[in-house]
């Protein structure tokens, strides 16, 4: 079943479930929470020590680069080089990169070595590598989105994000590869870091392997249904997808205005948090970004956990591949003894995770082809034509149906709010299924997406944190869920998980 | 006037958009809900021929 | 005080000294009422017994000391889609009928009846809001009082004529591309769309959810203000309500507007309009030492993409009804309706980006005065029942009924607060004026307003029958 197949069902699904109710309002403008209420239940949590435990991590982490920068045990030039000789040695099989900015990163790293001999640290970021998913604009580099559509896309001006890392010092050393502008969970064209006869997720795969292997210790890339997490889950990272509008989308090839989140991916909780707390903050350039909440994300790494509220939703377990499902629940048995209460919820129930997929297609494809238009209109031989079918499609979506959509969303964004008063965070696996092979990909496309795909939808923050192995040896995604504006929850929760030793820590290669 | 679709694959869409919510068109009716979409169309056709800059913001009220 | 000339603000006034009860206020009404709105056909609904019941309750809690409101014993009507309590709200249909009676008022009504107005009965619409005349095909047209051969405008037609008629001082209407101010000037009288989410819209039927205002009509400027001030501020139970304090407009009506800079919107809003229109609007212009003209650009597409907001958004409201009985709609309701349902998304999502354009060009037209002038309407009501011809405006070929729109469309697109202000003898005809303001700013339009009522450039008497 294609994600063309996957529209089709999804607004049949919605046609046929259309809301009676009049006094269901739509969703004018999204916006997914009120950060005061955040603001004030984050501040009753004790702070953590700023750093998770476990044992010391066998892959660069964010963390330690720079820590070993600023403290003179590694000049930028070195870390940059062994990015470098990474990707050279990793990324023929692997495809992680669309383009390597060897010259420009070795520059920099030039630039940054001489700024700190000088005495001047640009940033806590200073000299660390980072990858970048290609739909997210570096200036002077080629955006491409992997597709043929962009072929003389040359942004004269980097994206808020990126020159947010950059000003805290990161080096970018290249352009990821994507599923072809974001439009899938599977990135077919490049394989995954622990077998190369599977896929590495998507779309933000490039960045997931970049991380995976240690090519780079940190990346940048987006979600919109389960666009970092997924990977992140397939690939064995952590991908953190931040409440809506935290990052600002200025300088991001558009996929949907009201669901696009700029996300953070990583070896660890922590190094997420280093990277969130450079990238968050109101832009003036996106007029949906928001302002950060509960102070520095680092500082909830490593937080006790104790007396958290855990909402475990039994329908998020419904067809897990059962060493998936094992994997997870051993995590959350960890959590349990480290002092957290699980609680098992009936919410979201199984007809909220169809809804929501099925809407938040439709949402996303609908505000996705009409951004495309144009191109499909100028250049559509170069579209694929999986990529072209599911947006012309999406384009005769009647508004009615989108409509209808957005009053659904409305409505359950309401009730997981409600849910999520009751408990503190929710918990179920990120993915239902162990990275599926290339040539059987197209298969599991639902199974892939369908518990991420409801907090996008909502603009709730999610992380994905990898908690184990399944028999095949390949990662587990646990995924944990907070409240709007609540992200530091998910950095205290997050490096919980880390801390249980269930997924040490090592560099595929 | 701009570029409204041709009756036949508008009258084709009409059909198929229809049947998709579940609304049935008298065929008595059908002209003149042709001839209203038709006329919301081309006001889209002018909305679309306008060059609008990029921007990231979700569409949104007043 | 019980005649068709008695203003809200003056009822009250004479009802809270006890000179005047206010059951004698509602009685007279209630009797005007029967004796005149068979001829005009504003009521869909006369609700005389809680109207008494309440004017009952009014005049023993004056007896007691207490005070029953500033609106005290003033009759109002309210388009039939805000809910009263006990009532069906019909929005102008047949099928409302069918559906339970609303269990509590719309926050508007309420806040009405708390400042001690009376609520005496329910008014004629345009089914489902949808047009510009309030010819509606399961009630009848409303007949606008100073020409009954002629339309009260719509889509609220029966607040527009009640008030003219004399049969109420005060009404309720719901404004999304023009309805509050298209009737106020074919009827001659006062209407207020405020800014977007400043009046709640908790409890009335929605026709487009990111285009509705409820705003109150009126024939004097401090009764308008009085209404309105009664009923703006934040709702909890209205997700789309400001969360703005409100700013009372009746303590500064008589504050010299003279600081104010005054322009004409010019380019659109000068074509398409008949010389009595213009010849009104350069009455109002002049009174106000108006020179300055300023223009918006893309007027006409804005019109555009408010026009596929509204199908799309009207349509997704009534698709249940609209699969299961499509017949009992208004047949012209009903084609619009199926068409709007059909609209691709991507045309609906173009529209609101454009939208985001447009506003910002507004806003930057905005700075350049405090309050803008247009005319209401292009011309004056058009004859009950006139044929569905079509017109070319701009290259383009539109429904005469939606041109009716022509210059109310692109204020309400934006969420812009109007007043619409009857010129005093306009003409054989009642011609209206748009007062616009930059957003939140009613006050500045109420000033003015004021001015021109004082120096007679406006003015809204009691429609005399024609013999």
């Amino acid at each position: 079943m294609s994600t063309r197949d996957l529209f089709r069902g999804a607004v049949q699904w919605l046609a046929e479930h259309l809301p009676a109710d009049p006094e269901l309002r739509p969703a004018l403008g999204f916006v997914s929470g009120d950060p005061a209420e955040a603001a004030r239940t984050l501040g009753d949590r004790p702070a953590g020590p700023g750093r998770a435990g476990g044992e010391p991590a066998k892959v660069p982490t964010v963390a330690a680069t720079a820590r070993a920068i600023r403290e003179g045990r590694l000049t930028a030039a070195a870390a940059v080089e062994g990015a470098l000789g990474r990707v050279a040695a990793l990324d023929p099989t692997l495809r992680a990169f669309t383009t390597v900015c060897g010259d420009a990163a070795r520059r920099e790293a030039g630039r940054l070595d001489a700024e700190q001999r000088g005495g001047r640290l640009r940033g806590p970021l200073h000299g660390v590598p980072v990858s970048v998913k290609d739909v997210i604009h570096v200036a002077g580099v080629p955006t491409t989105a992997s597709s043929r559509v962009l072929d003389d896309l040359v942004p004269g001006e980097d994206a808020c994000a990126v020159a947010r890392l950059r000003a805290a010092g990161a080096v970018v050393i290249g352009k990821t590869e994507t599923h072809e502008f974001a439009l899938g969970v599977t990135t077919p064209q490049s394989r995954n870091p622990w077998d190369a006869a599977r896929i590495p997720g998507g779309s933000t795969g490039g960045s997931a392997i970049a991380v995976a292997t240690g090519m780079t210790p940190g990346a940048l890339g987006t979600d919109t249904r389960a666009s970092i997490r997924c990977p992140a889950a397939l690939s064995g990272v952590v991908g953190f997808k931040p409440t809506f509008g935290l990052v600002p989308t200025h300088g991001v090839v558009t996929l949907s205005w009201s669901m696009d989140h700029v996300a953070p991916m990583a070896p660890t909780v922590e190094d997420a948090a280093l990277l969130l707390d450079v990238l968050a903050g109101r832009d003036p350039r996106d007029p949906g970004s928001v302002d950060p909440v509960g102070g520095p994300y680092a500082g909830h790494a490593g937080a006790p956990v104790a007396g958290l509220r855990i909402g475990v939703p039994a329908a998020g377990f419904a067809g897990a591949q059962p060493n998936v499902a094992e994997a997870v629940r051993r995590a959350l048995d960890g959590l349990a003894a480290a002092g957290s209460v699980l609680v098992p919820v009936g919410e979201p129930a199984p007809e909220d995770f169809e809804m929501a997929n099925a809407a938040g297609m439709i949402v996303s494809r609908a505000e996705a082809a009409t951004y495309h238009h144009r191109w499909l209109a100028e250049r559509r031989d170069r579209y694929t034509e999986e990529t072209r079918a599911q947006l012309e499609e999406a384009a005769q979506v009647p508004a009615a149906v989108y409509l209808a959509a957005q009053r659904l969303r409305e409505a359950f964004r309401r009730r997981m709010r409600a849910l999520l008063r009751e408990v503190d965070a929710l918990a179920l696996p990120t993915a239902l299924v162990e990275a599926p092979r290339v040539e059987d990909a197209e298969r599991f496309l639902l199974v892939l997406s369908r518990n991420c795909i409801p907090w996008s939808f909502i603009g709730f923050p999610a992380v994905s944190v990898p908690c184990g192995r399944t028999a095949a040896g390949l990662p587990v995604g646990l995924q944990l869920v907070a409240p709007p504006f609540a992200d530091g929850r998910l950095v205290a929760l997050g490096s919980a998980v880390e801390a249980l030793g269930l997924y040490p820590l090592e560099a595929c290669s | 006037m701009s570029d409204t679709p041709d009756r036949e694959a508008l009258a084709a869409y009409v059909d198929q958009a229809a049947a998709l919510q579940g609304l049935t068109l008298d065929p008595a009716w059908r002209p003149a809900v042709i001839a209203h979409l038709g006329r919301i169309l081309g006001a889209a056709a002018l909305v679309e021929q306008f060059p609008l800059p990029e921007e990231p913001a979700p569409p949104g009220p007043p | 005080m019980t005649g068709p000339a008695a203003d809200a603000l003056a009822i009250a006034a004479v009802v809270r000294a006890r000179r005047v009860s206010a059951r004698e206020v509602t009685a007279a009404a209630l009797a005007r009422i029967r004796a005149r709105d068979g001829a005009l056909n504003c009521f869909t609904a006369v609700t005389a017994e809680t109207a008494l019941a309440d004017a009952e309750r009014i005049d023993q809690a004056l007896a007691a000391g207490r005070d029953p409101g500033p609106l005290a014993g003033a009759p109002f009507g309210v388009k039939n889609l805000f809910d009263v309590a006990g009532l069906p709200t019909l929005a102008g249909s047949k099928i409302g009928r069918d559906r339970p009676p609303a269990a509590r008022d719309a926050t508007a009504v309420a806040r009405l009846r708390a400042a001690g107005a009376v609520l005496v009965g329910a008014l004629n619409m345009d089914e489902y809001a949808s047009g510009f005349t309030t010819e509606n095909t399961h009630y009848g047209p409303t007949r606008n009082p100073h020409d009954r051969g002629r339309v009260a405008g719509g889509s609220s037609g029966g607040s527009g004529a009640a008030v003219a008629g004399g049969l109420v001082p005060l009404a309720l209407g719901s404004d999304t591309n023009g309805s509050i101010r298209v009737p106020a000037a074919f009827c001659g009288v006062l209407g207020l769309k405020p800014s977007f989410g400043r009046v709640s819209r908790a409890g009335i039927a929605l026709f487009a959810p990111s285009l509705d205002h409820v705003g109150p009509l009126a024939r004097t400027v401090a009764d308008l203000a009085a209404a309105f001030d009664a009923i703006q501020g934040p709702d909890p139970a209205d997700p789309a309500a400001a969360d703005r304090p409100p700013t009372p407009c009746g303590p500064t009506l008589d504050q010299d507007p003279g600081g104010l800079r005054v322009a004409v919107l010019g380019g659109h809003f000068e074509r398409h309009a008949c010389a009595e229109a213009l010849a009104a609007l350069e009455r109002v212009a002049k009174a106000l030492e108006a020179s300055r003209r300023v223009e918006v650009p893309e007027v006409a597409r804005a019109r555009a993409a408010a026009t596929i907001i509204t199908a799309s958004e009207g349509s997704a409201l009534h698709l249940a009804d609209l699969r299961t009985r499509a017949a009992d709609f208004d047949p012209m309701v009903r084609d619009r309706f199926l068409a709007g349902a059909l609209v691709p998304a991507s045309a609906y999502l173009r529209a609101q980006r454009f939208r985001a354009w447009f506003r910002a060009r507004v806003d930057e037209v905005l700075g350049e005065a405090d309050v803008f002038l247009a005319p209401t309407t292009p011309g004056p009501a058009p004859p009950i029942g006139g044929p569905a011809t079509m017109v070319v405006v701009d290259g383009v070929e539109v429904l005469a009924r939606s041109h009716l729109g022509v210059f109310t469309q692109p204020l309400s697109f934006v969420g812009l607060p109007v007043i619409s202000v009857p010129v005093a003898d306009a003409g054989p005809l009642p011609l209206g004026v748009q007062l616009i303001g930059r957003p939140w700013r009613e006050a500045d339009l109420f000033r003015v307003a004021r001015r021109l009522e004082v120096e007679g450039v406006v003015a809204a008497p009691v429609a005399r029958p024609a013999p």
